[in-house]
Order: structure tokens, then sequence, then C-alpha cells
């Protein structure tokens, strides 16, 4: 290898090792992981997008704020690393709420639609139409609903209460212990419509 | 020989004097370059812990970062977290702080907007979501993506059912003087609160009455007008010159401004 080589390999040399100690701050501010991009992603992905969607205020127990200084509002924040961790828990506390509503509302929904089939089967096995009925075909959708949710809240009530009683009984029968209740005596069929 | 040794030694030479200037650079700015990764891998955490929704511990992360002297873009982070904490109010006066400060951000505009409408400020929050599903808006930050122009276009057809340009005759509350009533007495009860609501409110009403032709106005103004000073009053306590005259020129706003 001759000088001239060789120096220039030791150029070369100096010139990676320069690169390596600059290349991560250009990176950063060019760009790579930086926080602004990071948050670009983060806060598209968590945004809310649901107009109807009510989420319930995660502070219940601060009181309101006022008007202030960024100091004192950073005050304020540094007394709250208790509330941190209650966070995804009222978050998740909040969406299995919102999933009972759903599926409530949906039974409802589901109850409403099969109603007129109901009446139908209904007016067959008695031969004649009740009064009632053409009351609520006049009051449409609404009325129907309503009754319907009001029907299936009964029918759960009176479900309840004889789940209850065979469970006295059982609970005599057993000697204190709990028992359930067989498959034929549970029948799920509310007293009402017996 | 000798030369050959000459020439080996200067990369070593350079090398050393690298190092030297990095030390030198490091001990005379001891807030330089260090304190600025710093608040970088600070402000990673935060956004990391917002991504993991630890909303109220990002927040905590990013009021650590003002330690380390004011940034004009923390406004914008920290609305992000009070806006998912929902603290709307507060997450809107960040916003403002970081648009005062020239930061231009789509997705935070976003946000801004859903918090106007989450708070109930109607108007603000159509402007808002108006803005952004205007390509020719938000030049200096990335557009939205199909998601978020999706969402909005979901709050535009909200708003256009809870308050519609053209009010519907049947629903009473829809049509503007009323509206302007409930919304003036917000901007009154947040004023005597001293609530950090009290400004979203003023501005809120601020974009009501410029609806109205400006001779229809003047019914609205002295009230409008009370609150405000009232406000500018507590930022002046505070030494709050940048609010004190975004409230001025909020009224002349209101005095002058053609109809929207």
């Amino acid at each position: 290898m001759t000088t001239r080589s060789m120096g220039l390999h030791r150029w070369l040399v100096l010139g990676a090792m320069l690169l390596g100690l600059l290349a991560p701050r250009v990176g950063l501010a060019e760009g790579g992981t930086t926080p602004l991009g990071e948050l670009r992603v983060a806060a598209e992905a968590l945004a809310d997008v649901e107009p109807d969607l009510v989420l319930p205020p995660q502070r219940s127990r601060e009181t309101p704020p006022v008007i202030h200084d960024a100091t004192a509002a950073a005050a304020t924040h540094g007394t709250a690393d208790s509330r941190q961790d209650n966070s995804p828990k009222e978050s998740f506390r909040s969406e299995i709420k919102e999933a009972i509503h759903g599926a409530v509302r949906a039974e409802i929904a589901r109850e409403a639609m099969g109603r007129p089939v109901l009446a139908q089967q209904r007016d067959r096995s008695k031969g004649s139409a009740q009064p009632n009925d053409s009351n609520d075909s006049g009051r449409g959708e609404a009325g129907a609903s309503g009754k319907a949710a009001l029907q299936a809240q009964q029918a759960h009530q009176n479900q309840a209460v004889s789940q209850a009683r065979k469970a006295g009984k059982g609970e005599s029968l057993m000697n204190g212990k709990p028992m359930n209740p067989s498959p034929k005596d549970f029948s799920g069929k509310p007293q009402a419509l017996r | 020989m000798e030369l050959r040794l000459r020439i080996g030694a200067l990369p070593a030479l350079l090398l050393g004097l690298l190092f030297w200037s990095q030390s030198v650079i490091h001990a005379q700015e001891p807030t330089g370059a260090d304190a600025e990764s710093q608040v970088q891998a600070l402000l990673l955490d935060g956004v990391r812990a917002f991504r993991a929704e630890q909303f109220e511990s990002a927040l905590q992360i990013f009021y650590r970062v003002e330690r380390f002297g004011p940034r004009a873009d923390l406004g914008m982070y920290r609305g992000m977290a009070l806006h998912k904490l929902g603290r709307h109010a507060e997450a809107l006066a960040e916003f403002r702080v970081a648009r005062r400060a020239g930061i231009s951000e789509s997705v935070a505009d976003y946000y801004d907007a859903v918090s106007c409408y989450r708070l109930g400020l109607h108007e603000r929050a159509r402007d808002g979501f108006a803005a952004l599903l205007d390509p020719q808006t938000h030049k200096g930050s990335p557009p939205l993506g199909p998601r978020l122009r999706e969402g909005a276009a979901r709050f535009v057809a909200a708003l256009d059912r809870i308050a519609p340009r053209n009010p519907d005759p049947l629903r009473p509350e829809t049509a503007l003087p009323r509206r302007i009533e409930l919304v003036q007495k917000q901007v009154s009860e947040a004023t005597q609160r001293r609530s950090v609501e009290a400004q979203e409110w003023l501005e809120e009403a601020a974009l009501l009455l410029q609806l109205l032709p400006i001779e229809a106005r003047s019914p609205y103004l002295p009230a409008f007008q009370e609150s405000l000073v009232a406000l500018q009053q507590s930022y002046k306590a505070q030494a709050d010159a940048e609010r004190v005259a975004e409230l001025s020129l909020l009224l002349q706003r209101v005095r002058t401004a053609p109809t929207r």
C-alpha cells in the first residue's frame, strides 16, 4: 500500500467517525422519531370521531377550573398522581357501561320489531283482537317500543322473582346452601304471560 | 519517514480537536443541545404515555417539560392530553396558546373543534371542522388522514342537526336569538365563576353575534361588553397583556365586522 492510499484511508475513517457523531442529531431534527411525528400518529388513532358518543367526565372529584396562570395549573396537576392509575379503569368501566346500554337498546329494539308477530299469534289463539291493540297501532313506533320495553322489564322482574322464590326453596332443601334451579324449573317464561 | 508520521498524526489530531471542541461547547452552554435533547426525550415519553392512553401521566410529563423553558408547541401537546381527559375548556385554552405562538397542526385543530363541540360551542366547532375539511387551509402541517376527515364530516352533520344554520321553526331552541341568549347566559355564569370557560363562551357569543346584521347586534352588546370587561380585568390582574389585547380585538370584531 502506498503512502498516498494510506492517507486516504485514514481520512475515510475520520469521515465515518464524524458522520457517526453527528448523524443521530440530524436524524432527530429531520423527523426520525420526533415527538411531533409520534403525537400525530397517536392522536389520529385515538381521536374522537363519534359525535353522539357521550364520554363521562374523568375529573368528577376536582373543583371546576378557574382562571389562573400556568404554574398554578402545573401545581394542581402535581397533586393528581393518584388519579392517573384510575383513568384506564374508568375508561374501561365506561366502555362496559356503553356496551351494556347498547345491548339493552338492541334488545328493546328487537322486542319492538318482534311485537307485531307476537300480537298476530295472540289474536289467532284468542280469535279476536284486543281493544288495546288498536290504541297501540295508533301511537306508532314510539308507543310500540315503549310498551315492548315495559314488557321486557316486567318479564325480567318476574323472572328475578321466580328465581328468588326457587332459590329460597332450594336453600331450605339444601340446608342453607345455595342451589341452582334445574332447567325444567327455570323456564324463563314471564309469570304475567303464563 | 518524518513526513509519513506527520500525515498519520493529522487525523488523530483532528479527532482530538473535535472532542475537545465538543466538551468546550457543552461546558459553555449547559442549557443548549443537552437541554433540547432532554426536552425531546421527555416529550417522547409524554407522547408514549398518551399513546398508551395514560392521559393524566402524559399531561404531567408535558407540564414537566416547561421546566426547561417556555416552548411554543407545548400548548398543543397539553391540549390534546386535556382533551382526552374531558377537560375541554382547559384544552381550548392550551390550543389557543399554541396558535398564538404560530403553531399550526391539523390534528390539534381537530381536537380543538371536538372540544368545542363537546362544550356546546357549536359555532366554533362548525368553523373548526369546516376549515379542516377545506384543502386550502393547513398548508403548514400534513392534512388530516381519512379517519379524521370522516370524523369531521360526521361532526358537521351532527351540528347541522343540533344547531342548523337555517333554524327549524318547529324547534325554537335553534333560532338565532334563542341561541345567543343561551350563550350569553353561559358567558355571564362563567365570568362570575372566573372559570376558564369564560373566554371560550365569549368567543362563541362573538361568532353568533356576527351572524346578525350590525344594527341588530346592539341589544346584545351591553351584556357582551360587561362580561368581556370583567374578564379583561382578571387578565390585567395577572399581567396577561396578550389576552387583554385578544379580548379588545374580539369586542371590536363584534361591533364592526360585517355579517358572516
